[in-house]
């Protein structure tokens, strides 16, 4: 093969890289697959397995059978001998006891590995899953190695091949994307001759037997095709792990072949796509090519049935690997190109057009013929039709009686009959006046009129009801299907064209207006929940918005679970109206766990309560909404559709709310260290500074220069002592507050005369008040105070050192009391500048300081004195004066004492 | 001594400025003071003063902004006043064109001494090729260095390294100062170079290279080289 490298074939395409390593991380969490496949039953799948256990077991590898079907072989049954066997578990429904593997069993024994037989297996009826195989996912997630046999029919994409030649139904599939994942395949092959010696020898297989009969496949071709299929099936999965291995390792020879192939396949509401899809998956995979299916949503609205239809084409494209992507136009074949265009598509897939010939003239030929047409450089593939490729699961067809009222609903009969007669009557009332041809316009506006109401075929059946109608009772010969005049004829048939034509058109409008209605709707739905989201400010606002914009667009009971401290969710986690059991709450738990949806209308614990789904962002299940859809109701699945949408914006609001409540906890951090950062300053530099005059001073004495100078000598002296008297200051502070804050101060009241602490306080404080005028006005006949002598005399010591720490030099400082009821009041007035006018409660917050790194200190003294007064029944208020003066007013109100206690 | 180096002490707190008035009246020098940036700006212009004292945390201005404000025609030294847990300002000033900086609480003995070297470093021509500090001896016109009187090799780098800090002998220089003059403007962050180097002409110069005499660290700011 002559190979011209071109830049795109040598890039390793990052998609398939992506795919790798995404593998091989999850593989890092996952437990191990390894999938015995065979042909069919009875080529030894299951012996290989248990014979491999036992190897295992040999080698110390704590291995488990999680469920192993013998059927009654004895080699088999021999093998199970010297294995641990997971009881299985015992379920009851409707009164019948059912056993099947115990899930959570063999979760709770975690082995290394577990073997799980008959991978297609459908769980009993009341499982959490659905399918076997979903249990094996589950156990694989949980980081357990799993070992299973499957055979070659329950592959999902080759379910139609074997169901075409071998003429059966297979019922049970398990997703491509499955084996997809699985670490090991190992086909067990046996040749078809020697099985079927095996079968006619009398080598009985008692469960199988019976599926052998039913099938009736046991001929030496269908088992050739058998074979030929999961050897094939096999083949194309070791070339590709060769090929991924190599791309890893950046060999790039034979690359060419796999790198630029795309395929495209439209997904159509029909039953027939299914097959074509299946079709499309074989052919990506022996072309080891990327596949893309591309659904148009058209103008017309589809039927419950065909959304069904599309619903389980759109799980099937998921299931196979297959990428889906959706446009929306009018024109499906415009869709497709654009979507093949966008994804660099290089082959179509497309059914052979089963379509009328009547279609194809209206519409300018079928999908497929315009496909072939337009297509340009894409490649267009023709699968054979409907003949070969459909057949399974054809919908049933409808009763004569049925289709009849599908087109025509009863409630139309009437309205068809009355418009019918009315246009007759008016038509023969007219006749005479403008003729029995002009009467033709009238029936063509009756058709027109219907098209608004009644559904295409109707419409259509009516035209051509009403040009019969003019034909037999207005043009001549009248009663007769007959027309004389060629004008007549020609007239005839242009009242059908028209009103074909017309009735086409109107109706297509007409579901184009309705889809509009429809599309605004959502639009609308959206946008108020969007709003809604928008508009939550707090968490709660938006746990309580999630449930209700639930309620408003999916028009069900709803709710909404937050995560739990550990694990399990709570019930004071669940937000909205509908009400969530135990059993619901476990439901959650599970959907949390594994991010997935589950309850009603899934595979996973279907008999719940309501539909469970994950409202994840970036992989993490923030919450987990429950939609109370009632058990009579097949899920609708637009419904879950708006239900995911919803949960989208959901995720994202509750991520916003916990981003935004991170960056205020941050912005709470940083606002406390700056707190310690600047009380550590104010401390250290409290300290710092009459340290340095102490040691300053010190060394200073210590020069010989100063040491002659007395003046200077006295100098320094004092600039030490004062130092250490203010080192000590701020020490007794600390200290106090120490005491205060411990909880541990005791006051011992007694009664006391206001002139005696007065006195007591101002008698240490001559250096710190020097340049200040105290003037001090006691009333003689002053009562007593009841307080603890030593705590109010700090108080009021920090309060005048304040004072004068606030006021220039000279000015003059009023300590005066009086009585007010049964307390006394001792109040210290300034003439400084007063308190700050924002808030003069401020002054008492431990560390507040009037204008930072001004005055000193640490601003301990005010709040030292308040925790000191309230500490012995007192309290402490400070204002400003309004007698004209500036200057600060500070009130010690202390209880007084009664006349008894008084010395 | 017929002439008084006239000192500017910039400080907000009393017992300091006091202190440091006893202390440089004392010794010799003249005192001058301001309590405030805005004061020490006006004091600086009208007593131009032979060298400025300057504490960082002032109340009505940003220390640093001061020190700018002052070096916009302020030639002579400036010395840094400053608390310890303000490292982050000391370097700030110090690269703004402070030329040392005393922590308080500090010795008197020890902040004349910085001061009479800075007094020195400015009043010195500038132009003298020999250097000797202790047992280094630095012979710039020959771009030859002896250790205890033993010629020692130096690379080029270090030899840059060295003549940076000879030519602000007894002046701390922050490890910005010393990267940019020695590795230029593009290598200011790469303090791990500066240790490296510091390290090779230790090894060299100093008598016992885990003792260092002479090329001294000021923890979190700089280098000093002292003159032994």
């Amino acid at each position: 093969m002559s190979h011209v490298p071109t830049d795109r074939d040598e890039r390793p395409d990052p998609d398939r890289l992506l795919r790798v390593v995404r593998e091989e991380e999850e593989k890092g969490r996952r437990g191990r697959l390894k999938v015995y496949l065979g042909m069919s039953a009875g080529v030894g799948k299951t012996y290989a397995m248990l014979r491999a256990a036992h190897g295992l077991r040999e080698e110390g590898v704590d291995v488990v059978v999680a469920v192993v079907e013998t059927h009654g072989r004895p080699e088999t049954a021999a093998l199970l001998e010297g294995l641990e066997i997971c009881p299985r578990a015992r379920l009851s429904h409707r009164g019948c006891e059912l056993e099947d593997m115990d899930l959570d069993g063999i979760l709770a024994r975690r082995p290394q590995v577990a073997l799980v037989d008959e991978l297609a297996h459908s769980n009993a009826p009341g499982s959490r899953n659905g399918k076997r195989w979903q249990d094996v996912e589950e156990i694989l997630r949980q980081g357990i190695d799993v070992q299973t046999t499957v055979n070659i029919q329950h592959v999902e994409s080759r379910k139609s091949i074997v169901e075409d030649f071998a003429g059966v139904k297979v019922q049970e599939t398990v997703p491509d994307v499955f084996f997809d994942r699985a670490d090991e395949l190992v086909v067990i092959d046996l040749d078809p001759d020697e099985l079927l010696e095996r079968l006619s020898e009398g080598n009985v297989y008692q469960g199988e037997k019976k599926e052998f009969a039913r099938a009736n496949f046991f001929t030496p071709v269908n088992l050739t095709a058998l074979r030929e299929l999961a050897l094939r099936f096999t083949a194309g999965r070791v070339e590709r792990d060769l090929h991924d291995e190599r791309h890893l390792s950046g060999d790039q020879t034979g690359n060419a072949r796999f790198a630029t192939n795309t395929l495209l396949v439209a997904v159509f509401a029909s039953p027939y796509s299914e097959a074509l899809l299946r079709h499309t998956k074989r052919l990506a995979e022996s072309l080891h090519a990327r596949w893309v299916a591309a659904y148009v949503e058209g103008a017309r609205v589809l039927s419950a049935d065909e959304k069904d239809i599309l619903a389980r084409n759109f799980a099937l494209v998921s299931s196979m690997g297959g990428e889906l992507v959706t446009t929306s136009d009018t024109d499906p074949v415009r869709g497709i190109l654009r979507i093949a265009r966008q994804n660099g598509v290089t082959q179509i897939v497309v059914g052979k057009s089963n379509r009328g010939i009547l279609a194809r003239l209206l519409q300018g030929g079928s999908v497929t013929e315009r496909l072939l047409k337009e297509s340009g450089e894409i490649d267009v593939h023709v699968v054979s039709g409907r003949r070969r490729l459909g057949g399974e699961r054809a919908v049933a067809k409808p009763t004569l009686e049925e289709a009849f009222l599908d087109v025509v609903p009863f409630r139309h009969l009437g309205v068809v009959a009355g418009t019918m007669f009315a246009t007759w009557g008016l038509g023969a009332f007219l006749t005479p006046f403008i003729g029995y041809q002009a009467v033709g316009f009238l029936f063509l506006f009756a058709v027109f009129l219907s098209a608004f109401y009644l559904r295409r075929m109707a419409v259509y059946a009516f035209a051509a009801l009403a040009g019969l109608v003019w034909n037999l009772f207005f043009i001549p010969p009248l009663y007769t299907f007959s027309i004389s005049q060629p004008e007549d004829w020609a007239l005839f048939a242009m009242f059908f064209v028209v009103a074909l034509l017309v009735a086409g058109r109107t109706h297509r409008l007409r579901s184009q207006e309705a889809r509009g209605r429809e599309r605004e709707k959502e639009a609308r739905t959206l946008y108020r929940v969007a709003r809604r989201f928008a508009e939550a400010r707090t968490r709660e606002e938006v746990t309580e918005a999630i449930p209700a914009a639930f309620v408003d667009a999916c028009g069900v009971p709803a709710a909404l679970v937050m995560p739990g401290l550990q694990g399990r969710p709570r019930r004071e986690q669940t937000h909205g109206t509908f009400a969530l059991g135990e059993k619901e709450l476990s439901v959650a738990a599970w959907v949390f766990e594994n991010a997935r949806a589950a309850g009603r209308g899934t595979d996973t614990l279907a008999d719940a309560e309501g539909y469970f789904f994950p409202l994840a962002s970036g992989g993490v299940v923030l919450a987990v909404g429950v939609l109370g859809v009632p058990p009579s109701l097949r899920v609708p699945r637009e419904l879950l559709a708006t239900a995911e949408t919803i949960g989208h914006q959901a995720a994202v609001a509750l991520e916003r709310e916990s981003f935004r409540e991170s960056t205020l906890q941050i912005a709470l951090l940083e606002k406390t260290r700056k707190l310690y950062d600047a009380l550590f300053d104010s401390v250290s530099h409290e300290l710092r500074i009459p340290l340095a005059g102490i040691e300053g001073g010190a060394s200073a004495i210590l020069d010989a220069a100063a040491r002659a100078d007395a003046s200077a000598l006295s100098e320094l002296a004092s600039i030490m002592n004062e130092s250490a008297q203010r080192l000590r200051n701020t020490i007794e502070n600390i200290l106090d507050m120490t005491r205060l804050e411990s909880g541990h101060l005791s006051p011992k009241t007694e009664a006391w005369e206001p002139g005696e602490i007065v006195q007591s306080t101002l008698r240490g404080l001559a250096r710190e008040l020097e340049g200040r005028k105290i003037k001090v006005e006691l009333p003689p006949d002053n009562a007593h105070v009841s307080c603890d002598i030593g705590l109010t005399v700090v108080a009021l010591r920090n309060i005048v050192l304040n004072a004068a720490r606030h006021t220039p030099q000279g000015s003059v400082i009023e300590i005066g009391s009086c009585v007010q009821e049964d307390s006394v009041i001792l109040r210290v007035r300034d003439y400084g500048p007063g308190l700050p006018p924002d808030a003069p409660r401020r002054v008492f917050k431990k560390f507040y300081r009037g204008e930072p790194s001004k005055t000193g200190g640490l601003g301990l003294g005010l709040s030292i004195a308040a925790g000191f007064l309230e500490a012995q029944g007192g309290t402490l208020s400070a204002r400003n004066s309004d007698d004209g003066e500036s200057g600060a007013i500070f009130e010690l109100r202390l209880p007084r004492a009664r006349e008894e206690d008084s010395p | 001594m017929t002439h008084k180096d006239r000192i500017l002490v910039v400080d907000d707190e009393t017992p300091i400025r006091r202190l440091l008035k006893v202390s440089l009246e004392g010794n010799g020098f003249e005192f001058v003071e301001a309590a405030s940036g805005a004061e020490a700006l006006t004091q600086a212009a009208q007593w131009r003063p032979a060298c400025i004292l300057l504490d960082l945390g002032l109340p009505d201005l940003d220390g640093v902004a001061v020190l700018r404000r002052l070096r916009e025609w302020y030639e002579r030294p400036i010395l840094i006043l400053s608390a310890r847990t303000e490292e982050a300002q000391i370097i700030e000033g110090l690269d703004a064109g402070g030329d040392d900086y005393v922590t308080k609480p500090f010795q008197v003995g020890e902040l004349l001494a910085r001061l009479r070297v800075a007094l020195r470093r400015a009043n010195a021509t500038g132009s003298e090729p020999f250097f000797e500090a202790g047992r280094l001896r630095v012979d710039r016109a020959t771009r030859r260095v002896f250790a205890a009187d033993v010629e020692v090799r130096l690379t080029s780098t270090e030899y840059e390294l060295l003549v940076a800090l000879v030519r602000n002998a007894g002046k701390v220089l922050t490890h910005r100062q010393l990267l940019k003059e020695v590795w230029g403007p593009g290598s200011v962050e790469q303090t791990q170079y500066l240790r490296v180097y510091v390290n090779h002409l230790r090894q060299k110069i100093e008598e016992n290279p885990q003792e260092p005499k002479l090329l001294i660290t000021e923890p979190g700011v700089g280098y000093r080289l002292t003159y032994g």
